[in-house]
């Protein structure tokens, strides 16, 4: 015993010795490490936009606004601005942080976006700089910890051919690296690049209607028709501006995807979605819908016919123009039937945990029923407070679950958002529970999928129990 | 007096062959065909041979003197682990201090400064000498073999990016004051850029192993040429002798 013990001891010791030194050695260069990663990757900023070589940086390291994190300006030896950098941090996840880069005299040169990827090999941080026009200036491997000479052969052979493109229709290159790991973690960072920039130009696509767009969400889950979504612009209090419908159809020719913009009954116009991939043909048709612009959508009826593109244009704008109508009068029973047009008078239960059903019609066709229930789980533990759970379900006449709306709940961050992101295991069940959908419905939060499975199979038990009757 | 003299010319000798063993005769790389994971990784340029040799000379230095220190301490079932703990802290040591002081080395060795923990050259080194041998001697072996491993790298190295640039930069990787190439030949010889790949490591590697092969069987043909020169010298005096010693019995009783 004394013997092991003693062992112990001497593992105990070295390792301790051996933590120590580490510590020691660490606590030394860590602010080196820290500057040298600095202006390493600030040199690189200025390297990947051609600009004079700063032989000085300054750092701000205090943030200017709530979005910006830092400034960096860097000076040649006689002390003139050869360019700045101002980095913002990204919300998203996925990406780090996004740097604004401008020349010595203040002139925006483009943006680059650092995303870092923890791959089967190790960290891949990738810088992905774009221009003004949103093309690819360079894709640069900024740090690693994968296998060098294949990382070496990625940066000499296969980050040239992303030079030049577009971030809005990128083509990579091709599989056959030699490194599939990194080289999807560069493509992975490409394509979070082009997804932001693309949200980021949607939003500009917006602003082309409502100028004070600030944030914008999309409300349509499922396409409806040719109407693919109905997005709602918000201004910078998050005030809800109006709605854009962005409708779709293919009119032989080509797929025409069209922004169609309703404020308060008012038509605010037509534009193309990808005004950059449009024709001259279509961007011509468009323009005579501007005939439109401000008037009350009652009186918006374009029936044009001078180009190959007007049928389909006048197919769409009229489209949304009718599902905006009807949206007006079912939207808050569009939430349960997307095709619903009223709802029939509130029946109460008293069966717990349903507190009542009302049904939903299309116009005289009965669509199904929607479940109002109510738990209340009181406290459950000493770190969990528990609360009133109000939830509706909607379940079609087949007994089949169309949507469930959390009216009511007492619960933030994670374990919420985990329960929205499991609601859609719901939709399409027609019966009790399985074991499959309980875990998964679990896994957004033990009580909380609890509850939500009890009011479905109450609702669909109810259902149930109407049909046989 | 004369007896402490030769006593410590004789120590003196020890040490210095300790020292250079490493080099030729005992080279890890060559002969022993230790730690040859960075010999094929990190060698595609001088610089980085080099590089990753002063590593290992730091770490296989330090590693034999603190090993030789604690060595009566450890007991035999805890002596792999101990060496490893010991070894993994100067590794991570060297490793903190590559990245503050040389980043462009650190970042061009990447995942090979930790793999140095599993370079058997250096468990090696603490379990075969180190741990039966004193600290003075552990160091100068720890850093004969070091010194052995890095110019085996450097030569390595520099035949690579001979062949692959027909150049050897400097001042790259390394923290030098300047920064350049040295030779810049342009002939097509000099292009191969196949030597920069890890087919080119093992080819490089097969070339010096075979050059170095042939030194030392050419050395141990010489010395059994000798040996069997001697031998056949010594049978030829013996016979002399024995025939001398015949005439003259044969002499003596005419």
């Amino acid at each position: 015993m004394v013997y092991k013990l003693r062992i112990a001891l001497i593992l105990f010791v070295i390792g301790a010795l051996s933590g120590l030194s580490i510590v020691a050695v660490n606590s030394f260069t860590e602010d080196i490490i820290e500057q040298n990663y600095l202006r390493q990757e600030l040199e690189v900023y200025f390297d990947i936009f051609d600009l004079e070589k700063a032989e000085q940086f300054e750092v701000d390291d205090e943030p200017r606004d709530v979005y910006c994190r830092r400034e960096a300006r860097g000076y040649d030896a006689d002390r003139n601005k050869t360019g700045e950098l101002n980095f913002f941090c990204v919300e998203d996840d996925d990406v780090w942080e996004r740097a604004v880069v401008y020349d010595g005299n203040g002139t925006r040169l483009g943006q680059v976006f650092r995303i870092d990827h923890e791959n089967a090999h190790g960290e891949v941080i990738t810088l992905v700089a774009f221009d003004n026009n949103q093309d690819i200036v360079e894709v640069r491997i900024m740090r690693h910890t994968n296998t060098p000479n294949y990382v070496r052969r990625i940066e000499e052979n296969h980050l040239e051919p992303f030079k030049g493109q577009s971030l809005g229709d990128v083509s990579f290159y091709d599989g056959r690296t030699g490194a599939t790991v990194t080289y999807n973690s560069v493509v992975r960072a490409v394509n979070i690049t082009a997804d932001n920039v693309m949200a980021d130009r949607a939003l500009a696509d917006y602003r082309r209607f409502y100028p004070d767009a600030e944030s914008h969400e999309t409300v349509f889950r499922y396409p409806i028709g040719c109407i693919e979504a109905r997005i709602a612009i918000y201004d910078n209090d998050e005030n809800l501006l109006g709605y854009i419908y962005q409708a779709t159809k293919d009119n032989d020719h080509e797929a025409i995807t069209l922004n169609i913009a309703i404020q308060q009954g008012e038509f605010l116009g037509v534009k193309s979605a990808r005004e950059d991939l449009a024709s001259d043909e279509l961007l011509e048709a468009l323009e005579k819908y501007e005939a439109f612009e401000g008037e009350p959508i009652d009186n918006v009826a374009p029936d044009f016919d001078e180009t190959v593109y007007d049928e389909t244009i006048n197919h769409l704008v009229n489209q949304a123009i009718v599902r905006c109508q009807e949206d007006d009068e079912a939207r808050h029973i569009r939430q349960f039937f997307l095709w619903a047009t009223s709802m029939g008078e509130e029946v109460e239960i008293d069966e717990e945990p349903l507190l009542s059903y009302r049904p939903v019609y299309e116009n005289d066709t009965l669509l199904g029923h929607v479940y109002e229930a109510e738990i209340d789980t009181g406290p459950l533990s000493n770190t969990y407070e528990g609360g009133v759970f109000n939830v509706s379900v909607a379940v079609t006449p087949e007994g089949v679950v169309n949507n469930i709306v959390v009216n009511e709940i007492n619960e933030s961050g994670y374990v919420r958002d985990a329960l929205y992101d499991n609601l859609d295991i719901y939709r399409g069940i027609d019966g009790p529970l399985d074991e499959a959908t309980h875990s998964d419905a679990l896994a957004g939060g033990t009580t909380l999928g609890g509850v939500i499975n009890d009011i479905i199979e109450a609702a669909l038990a109810y259902e149930d129990a109407r049909e046989d009757d | 007096m004369v007896q402490s003299t030769a006593k410590k010319k004789k120590a003196g000798n020890t040490y210095l062959t300790n020292f250079v063993k490493g080099f030729i005769r005992e080279n890890p790389i060559f002969v022993f065909l230790l730690g040859m994971c960075p010999a094929l990784a990190v060698t595609d340029s001088l610089e980085t041979g080099l590089g990753m040799g002063l590593l290992v000379v730091f770490v296989l230095t330090l590693s034999n003197i603190v090993v030789s220190l604690i060595k009566n301490l450890i007991p035999d079932e805890i002596r792999i682990p101990s060496y490893i703990v010991i070894i993994a802290t100067f590794v991570t040591i060297v490793e903190m201090l590559t990245e503050a002081f040389a980043p462009p080395l650190y970042e061009s060795l990447g995942i090979f400064i930790p793999l140095i923990v599993v370079n058997c050259l250096i468990m090696g080194r603490a379990t075969s000498f180190a741990s039966k041998n004193t600290v003075l001697m552990s160091a100068i072996d720890g850093l004969g073999m070091a010194l052995g491993f890095t110019v085996a790298l450097m030569l390595i190295g520099f035949s690579r990016e001979i062949l692959a640039t027909g150049a050897i930069g400097y001042g790259i990787y390394l923290p030098l004051p300047v920064e350049g190439s040295l030779f810049n030949l342009s002939y097509a010889l000099f292009n191969m850029e196949v030597f920069v790949g890890p087919a080119g490591g093992f080819l490089v590697i097969g070339i010096w192993l075979a050059v170095f092969n042939a030194i030392g069987q050419s050395k141990q043909r010489k010395k059994e040429e000798d040996r069997r020169r001697w031998i056949e010298k010594k049978k030829r005096e013996a016979a002399e002798r024995k025939r001398k010693k015949a005439m003259e019995s044969a002499g003596g009783s005419a």
